[in-house]
């Protein structure tokens, strides 16, 4: 069976390494494609289930390509019967909630500013950096977990799980750094929230 | 309605950003990423962003708050013949 998937990586998103599985169909849209006449354009020819949206946002809006506007308040129909995930900062608040309310299946997202900690000697290598790993790691786990099959509540309660091992790691690092990472993982945490119905990518 | 972050408060955060090592970005969706000077300048102007790292401070002391109470539960429990 074909199962469509539908991502969306723009800025930070580049950071999240894909998964591939024959069954799955994925979409993307990167750079310049990360505008919402394609995002719109994509959501009527593939009709996906599963969106994740990896710009940045407020509490009512994700930004794609260049600040254009992708999804706001008054797209809720669009959006009806599917799972969308988010890292966009604030849009659990508004968006995530009206999405859900007018017909989408479930909204995971954050309902603050995602925060993550860099290694500035890392800046030009990221995947090699484990202290923006600690966060996506933890976080990357809801699009796995969704994509193998699992519900959407325990996909977010994985992440969390994630988020718990990052900050008992930290804890007991000794590096300077460690104070600081911890304080973002725990907002991190704490952030995430799981709107709507508990459902399955199917 | 949030609670207003305490005057007195706001010194221990500034004294705890004062340590992070210069290496270290802390990257705000929306913002971007901050290095420590910028950090301490919004923890003085007390702006949206300050008020966060203050927020921030105050999770991570209740944690460490719960985790010390649980501590002492568990401690406690051992105690009781």
């Amino acid at each position: 069976m074909m199962i469509q998937l539908f991502t969306f990586f723009i800025g930070p998103g580049t950071f999240f390494k894909k998964q591939k599985k024959e069954e799955l169909k994925v979409l993307k849209l990167e750079r310049e494609k990360a505008n919402r006449e394609t995002f719109f354009d994509f959501l009527n020819s593939h009709r996906p289930s599963f969106l994740i949206l990896n710009g940045h946002g407020d509490e009512k809006t994700i930004y794609g390509y260049n600040d254009e506007k992708i999804v706001e308040e008054g797209d809720e129909e669009a959006l009806k019967e599917k799972i969308v995930y988010t890292i966009a900062c604030d849009a659990a608040k508004s968006l995530g909630k009206s999405i859900v309310e007018k017909g989408g299946k479930c909204f995971i997202g954050y309902n603050r500013k995602f925060v993550f900690c860099m290694d500035e000697t890392r800046m030009t290598r990221p995947l090699e950096d484990e202290k923006a790993a600690s966060f996506f790691n933890a976080t990357n786990k809801i699009s796995i977990s969704i994509i193998k099959g699992n519900s959407s509540l325990e996909s977010v309660e994985k992440a969390k799980e994630g988020f718990r091992k990052e900050i008992v790691k930290w804890r007991l690092s000794k590096d300077l750094e460690a104070p600081f990472i911890l304080r973002a993982l725990i907002w991190d945490l704490h952030s995430l929230v799981h709107l709507g119905e508990n459902s399955f990518f199917e | 309605m949030k609670e207003e972050i305490p005057e007195i408060f706001w010194e221990l955060v500034k004294a705890r950003f004062e340590r992070m090592p210069p290496n270290l970005r802390l990257v705000i969706g929306g913002v971007g990423s901050l290095k420590k000077e910028e950090i301490l300048n919004h923890i003085e102007k007390k702006d949206e962003i300050g008020e966060l790292l203050g927020r921030m401070e105050i999770e991570y002391l209740k944690l460490i708050k719960e985790e010390v109470e649980s501590y002492e539960e568990a401690l406690n429990n051992i105690a009781r013949p």
